[in-house]
């Protein structure tokens, strides 16, 4: 390339794209800041004015997000609760809970598990059975402990409560 | 005759630099589904997304949509980035192809005609927080055609590459380069009386310059 193509070739980037080297086509980078040192003088006033040039384009203010724009696009992803569904086959895995007294294998609403385990203690003749669903907690409690003999069966029971954790 | 602009499709991750590596982390976060680092994601990086889209549209309501829209693919499907990439830079790029896509719809031949109508929310919004001379610059820009402006835009502001400014323009680089050398002389032009008044200004600190001069 000869000089007075580097040149014009300087000029050029110099008009298009201003004067920090940064803002430059990468691949003619390095050249031009070689040819722009080893001419100072001839290329100062082409430097100067691109530099004024950035200068101006500099004023121009960042512009201020909008009031409340993140939290608009934040709840456009928040996700709104589930209804809760008992898994009372985990629960009952967490809770060893004896298997003969109460098999449900699969989840089942609140409903009809508060209505099998009451079926279960009053067909075994138990007492002190009881399944109480407390509201607004998502937390079943199905209370007894101790043994019972049935004919020359022994039955063992425990307390066990789904709380909200076993809901999914 | 230019042709109209085309559409963005791909996005090339922009080379990183070190303090991205957070950016990357909590990406890797928002992919498993972690709302809390999508939410740190998006209070980092909204302004930077925000501002690309609004220099292309000038109109703050699209510039919004077309951050909710980088944002909601950010959450949807997570870039790939590779280690050394620069998540802010990935998305702001995104922003801008999306402006750009948004202005094509809108006006599927633009050329080097008169500027549409600057948002009066935005116009009002800068007279507001920028000082007379930063709004002169403004306005000047604003009053660029179209295609130049938006080379300026690409180019300078965001700092995309030759090629890629140019491949979104639909021109080739010389053309680019053409485009940009018009918009300064333009803006020279227009600002021609209050050249001195602005060198002044951006001596005394301006608004987005360091207040003095660079040498190469």
């Amino acid at each position: 390339m000869t000089k007075a193509t580097e040149l014009d070739r300087l000029k050029d980037v110099l008009d298009a794209y201003g004067a920090k080297p940064d803002n430059w086509p990468q691949d003619e980078r390095e050249q031009l800041q070689a040819i722009a040192s080893a001419h100072g003088a001839e290329v100062a006033a082409w430097l100067e004015e691109a530099r004024q040039m950035d200068a101006v384009l500099n004023l121009v203010p960042d512009a201020q997000v909008p009031d409340g724009a993140v939290e608009r696009m934040l709840a456009k992803v928040a996700v709104p609760p589930r209804a809760p569904v008992v898994d009372f086959q985990a629960a009952r895995a967490r809770r060893s809970m004896p298997r003969r007294w109460i098999d449900l294998r699969q989840a089942v609403p609140v409903g009809i598990a508060m209505a099998a385990s009451l079926m279960v203690g009053v067909l075994a003749g138990l007492s002190d059975l009881t399944a109480t669903y407390i509201p607004n907690t998502g937390t079943i409690s199905l209370a007894s402990v101790g043994q019972e003999t049935i004919g020359d069966t022994l039955i063992g029971f425990e307390t066990f409560t789904l709380a909200e954790g076993d809901l999914k | 005759m230019e042709q109209p602009l085309k559409s963005a499709a791909a996005v090339t991750p922009a080379a990183a630099s070190v303090g991205q590596v957070s950016h990357l982390t909590l990406l890797q976060q928002v992919r498993a589904g972690d709302q809390q680092a999508f939410g740190v994601l998006v209070s980092e990086l909204f302004p930077t997304v925000y501002r690309a889209a609004l220099r292309v549209l000038r109109h703050e309501q699209e510039a919004e949509d077309v951050a909710q829209d980088v944002f909601m693919k950010i959450w949807g499907d997570p870039p790939e980035l590779r280690a050394e990439a620069n998540l802010k830079a990935w998305s702001a790029r995104v922003a801008t192809n999306g402006a750009i896509d948004r202005l094509r719809k809108k006006k599927p031949d633009i050329s080097d005609d008169l500027p549409d109508q600057v948002d009066p929310a935005v116009a009002a919004d800068e007279a507001m927080q920028a000082d007379e001379a930063a709004d002169a610059v403004q306005q000047a820009i604003d009053g660029l055609p179209e295609r130049q402006r938006l080379a300026l835009v690409l180019t300078y502001y965001e700092g995309l590459p030759n090629k890629e400014a140019a491949d979104l323009l639909e021109v080739s680089v010389d053309a680019l380069e053409s485009l940009l050398a018009r918009a300064r002389r333009a803006l020279k032009a227009a600002l021609s009386e209050q050249w001195q008044g602005l060198l002044e200004d951006f001596a005394q600190g301006g608004q987005n310059g360091e207040g003095s001069w660079k040498t190469i």
